[in-house]
């Protein structure tokens, strides 16, 4: 795991140079609201990602980042400062993402044991995603659909397995990191890696036959 | 090497994120072997198509005022509790729990022990309690209450656990009910 001396970047709001996580997090404590948002400036796009990758839905991928922010805020004095600010962050995103999760379960086992309405039919995962503009009708829809495809796959992923490739593959974050923000060993962050990679081979298996050199698809999954 | 040792490295040779004899040794060995040559084929699909899943759009400053404007209009705190919470160690935040809980059950179970002295109206006395109970209990506290901590740190006792039995000794509990209690 890193220091918590790591980020040590201009505070634009403090105008304060060299100013690290832990600095930050002591002038939270003091009331500075403005050394808070320094910090939510910092890591709001990494935990978006992590969440938007998480519940494919835009607007809840939001809602839940803020929420994130906040909880954080309010946990703030528990925040230990021998540990790194963004492992401590994305961990809360972490849980935030299972509670959401969970709830999203429970919903849909009531929706499908009621009866279906108009509305939960347009309820598609990729409906709600914001995505680059589809001006090229043919490569434009092909890359569009790849990637929601791809990112489908990812979010059918159990949490833990989930937690961990989008955190390594994505976010480029180490194995220690991931180690610590999971909760486990590296070597289990790496046998989690191994499944969740494997499960997504299986499920783009069609996707990845394509790309093979050399290899056509067999056939026209990976085209539609 | 080995195939499998070759196969644990592969994804990390595939995504550009392996060290430089790891890369090596995965070059030399995919170059003898067509299966794990496959095998880092695919891992390179995988990572192109990951890749293509590309970031999502970034938040702007707005999120950032509508979150502090959140925290505000919420009048949400780093909170007193969350602070301690986050210093002390949870057996001594049990053990006081412990002692809060033990002295409230000793407060309900003997109401015909406690009498209120006249005058002051706050004070409170256990007036059933033989002098001579009552005299080694204030030995005991005295005992307990000169207690340096930090000795007591290198005696590996917990300063939460000994002012928990000095509040259940104020509250006239032999010292084999506190021992009963696991303090």
């Amino acid at each position: 795991m890193t220091g918590a001396t790591t980020t040590m970047t201009a505070s634009p709001r403090t105008g304060v140079m060299d100013t690290t996580d832990s600095m930050l997090v002591r002038r939270c404590l003091e009331g500075d609201l403005g050394a808070y948002a320094d910090l939510v400036d910092r890591y709001k796009n990494p935990v978006h990602r992590f969440v938007a990758r998480s519940v494919r839905n835009a607007t809840d991928a939001e809602d839940l980042t803020q929420d994130v922010f906040v909880q954080a805020y309010a946990s703030l004095g528990r925040f230990r400062s021998d540990a790194a600010f963004k492992t401590w962050i994305f961990r809360i995103a972490h849980n935030r993402v299972i509670d959401y999760s969970r709830r999203q379960r429970k919903r849909r086992q009531v929706v499908a044991s009621a009866p279906s309405s108009p509305e939960d039919e347009d309820l598609s995962p990729t409906e709600d995603l914001p995505g680059p503009a589809r001006d090229n009708p043919i490569t434009g829809l092909c890359r569009d659909e790849l990637a929601a495809r791809v990112q489908d796959a990812v979010a059918g992923l159990s949490d833990k397995l989930r937690l961990v490739v989008i955190l390594y593959d994505f976010e480029g974050h180490s194995y220690e990191e991931v180690a610590a923000i999971a909760g486990c060993p590296v070597g289990t962050v790496k046998s989690r890696l191994f499944n969740a990679r494997s499960e997504l081979k299986r499920k783009l298996s069609s996707y990845i036959a394509a790309r093979l050199p050399g290899e056509t698809p067999d056939d026209d999954e990976g085209r539609r | 090497m080995t195939c499998e040792r070759i196969r644990a490295m592969i994804d990390d040779v595939a995504r550009d994120r392996a060290a430089e004899p790891e890369r090596a040794a995965v070059a030399e060995h995919v170059s003898e072997c067509p299966s794990c040559a496959r095998s880092l084929e695919e891992a390179r699909a995988l990572a192109s198509l990951v890749s293509l899943a590309g970031p999502t759009t970034d938040l702007d400053d707005s999120f950032t005022r509508a979150t502090l404007s959140r925290i505000q209009s919420e009048k949400v705190r780093p909170s007193v509790w969350s602070r301690i919470a986050g210093r002390v160690s949870v057996p001594a935040l049990g053990g006081v729990a412990l002692a809060a809980a033990a002295c409230l059950v000793l407060v309900l179970a003997s109401p015909a022990g406690f009498r209120h002295h006249s005058g002051t109206g706050s004070s409170v006395g256990v007036e059933s309690a033989p002098a001579v109970a009552e005299a080694s209990a204030d030995e005991d506290l005295n005992a307990l209450e000169s207690l340096d901590l930090a000795q007591a740190a290198d005696e590996e006792t917990d300063p939460f656990v000994d002012s928990a039995v000095v509040e259940l000794s104020r509250a006239g509990a032999s010292r084999y009910m506190v021992a009963g209690l696991g303090l």
